[in-house]
């Protein structure tokens, strides 16, 4: 609780400055990663594997775009003093989160058409998924990055025959739309969840990035003035 | 109502004619390789995995279609898609075979064994969310009932030449699918249409004849 209040004091009185030293530690690196990475293992443990909610290809995309995130926080977290790691970290959860973004915004029209009366607009369902850099990521990690949903829905829809236990299946009727933050209302969707998730990082990290840049390079210029 | 309607044909007649702001690479693109059509074909590449197959299918394609004179239209299953994507073919490749023997020629008569199939595994895949865990038998059983065969029966029709030839035909419809996805619309083999600027089913129709006649 004390430290609590002597960290938001410190960023009260000087917020460049405290957050700067802040992306100096491991702390906010490893959070970032580990936040990413939770999110990952909860799509892919829990909705995918427990409750056979199979991913869409945007959804694989949106993950991989939390991977990058993942690997840019841990990288700059080995040390976040040594700039050449600083930079590759800052540069993979900048890239993942604008990748994230743009792919969140187009799961969510796809939604749209795919839930509502005009299937206008769309690109419509890819015949294979196309990871950026000609990653093959689909190939080499079937299970976590190939798309075996389809475009724009994400019902759970266990295989047929199969028991579930009471908990799946509870579960399962819970999503039985697809996933909805509020299933019974429908209320933000795996889209908009993923990018306010998206939109909340690049905050952060942009915050971390230019409190940084002005101590270390804007305020240095000045001084040496 | 007359005169919207008279409105409407104006101006797609208009845009058929002079282009409108049609241009390639925004609102179609022209295949590096075509596809051995004849002129004034459209092609649809399509999946019964494929949500928006399904709403085209429901909604528009139909409608296009009916709209534009004199025009042969015919649709490819991708065999790539689904786990039964194989399979799929297979059902539709026999079906519409039988249909072609029978005389009907458009894909969309509603007489026709592929509009049947078509639309029984949308949806059995769509609305009953069946995923046949049990194997390729599962899958085939419904296709097997519309048809009236037993599996034998369905093996000897698919290796007839008539299935066979238009599986060796749909061979195409995958190069095309990579391109933006399905469904994918293919003007006298050369021109894809763009799916994500077709803005509805009037934009789509202009764009149709005003290829056909590039």
């Amino acid at each position: 609780m004390f430290n609590i209040k002597q960290y938001w004091d410190a960023l009260k009185a000087s917020p460049i400055q405290t957050v700067a030293k802040w992306q100096d530690n491991r702390f906010l690196w490893l959070l970032m990663a580990t936040a990413s990475l939770s999110l990952i293992v909860v799509a892919h443990s829990l909705f995918q594997n427990y409750i056979y909610m199979a991913p869409c290809e945007q959804c694989v995309y949106i993950r991989f775009a939390f991977f990058c995130m993942v690997f840019g926080g841990a990288i700059a977290a080995v040390n976040p003093k040594i700039l050449i790691l600083k930079i590759i970290g800052y540069i993979l959860a900048f890239w993942g989160i604008i990748q994230g973004i743009m792919y969140s915004i187009k799961l969510n029209i796809i939604h749209h058409a795919a839930h509502g009366d005009d299937p206008f607009g769309v690109q419509g369902c890819s015949a294979e998924p196309s990871f950026p850099l000609g990653l093959a990521l689909d190939k080499w990690f079937p299970n976590w990055f190939n798309p075996t949903g389809d475009c724009g829905f994400d019902s759970a829809i266990p295989p047929e025959g199969i028991e579930l236990s009471g908990l799946q299946q509870w579960l399962v009727d819970f999503y039985a739309d697809g996933w909805y933050l509020i299933p019974s209302a429908q209320l933000v969707n795996m889209a908009q969840a993923c990018l306010f998730a998206f939109i909340v990082c690049f905050c952060f990290l942009g915050a971390m990035f230019v409190s940084w840049i002005i101590r270390d390079f804007i305020l240095q210029i000045k001084d040496n003035r | 109502m007359l005169i919207k309607k008279a409105i409407t044909a104006l101006c797609i007649s208009a845009v058929a004619l002079f282009g409108g702001d049609f241009k390639e690479g925004v609102n179609y693109k022209t295949l590096e390789t075509p596809l051995s059509v004849e002129k004034g074909t459209i092609v649809k590449v399509w999946s019964f995995t494929c949500p928006f197959c399904y709403k085209y299918d429901k909604a528009v394609t139909q409608k296009v279609i009916s709209s534009i004179p004199d025009v042969n239209f015919e649709v490819w299953h991708l065999k790539t898609k689904g786990k039964y994507g194989q399979q799929g073919s297979n059902l539709m490749a026999v079906a519409r075979a039988r249909d072609i023997a029978s005389g009907i020629k458009s894909p969309l008569d509603k007489k026709g064994f592929l509009k049947k199939m078509k639309f029984t595994y949308y949806k059995a895949y769509h609305n009953k969310k069946l995923r046949w865990a049990n194997g390729e038998d599962s899958y085939y059983k419904a296709g097997f009932k519309l048809l009236g065969l037993d599996k034998a029966g369905f093996i000897k029709e698919l290796a007839a030449s008539g299935a066979q030839k238009l599986l060796k035909r749909w061979d195409a419809a995958y190069p095309v699918a990579k391109i933006q996805g399905i469904p994918g619309f293919v003007v006298n083999g050369k021109y894809l249409l763009m799916t994500q600027k077709i803005k509805d089913r009037n934009y789509m129709i202009s764009l149709i004849k005003y290829l056909l006649v590039k």
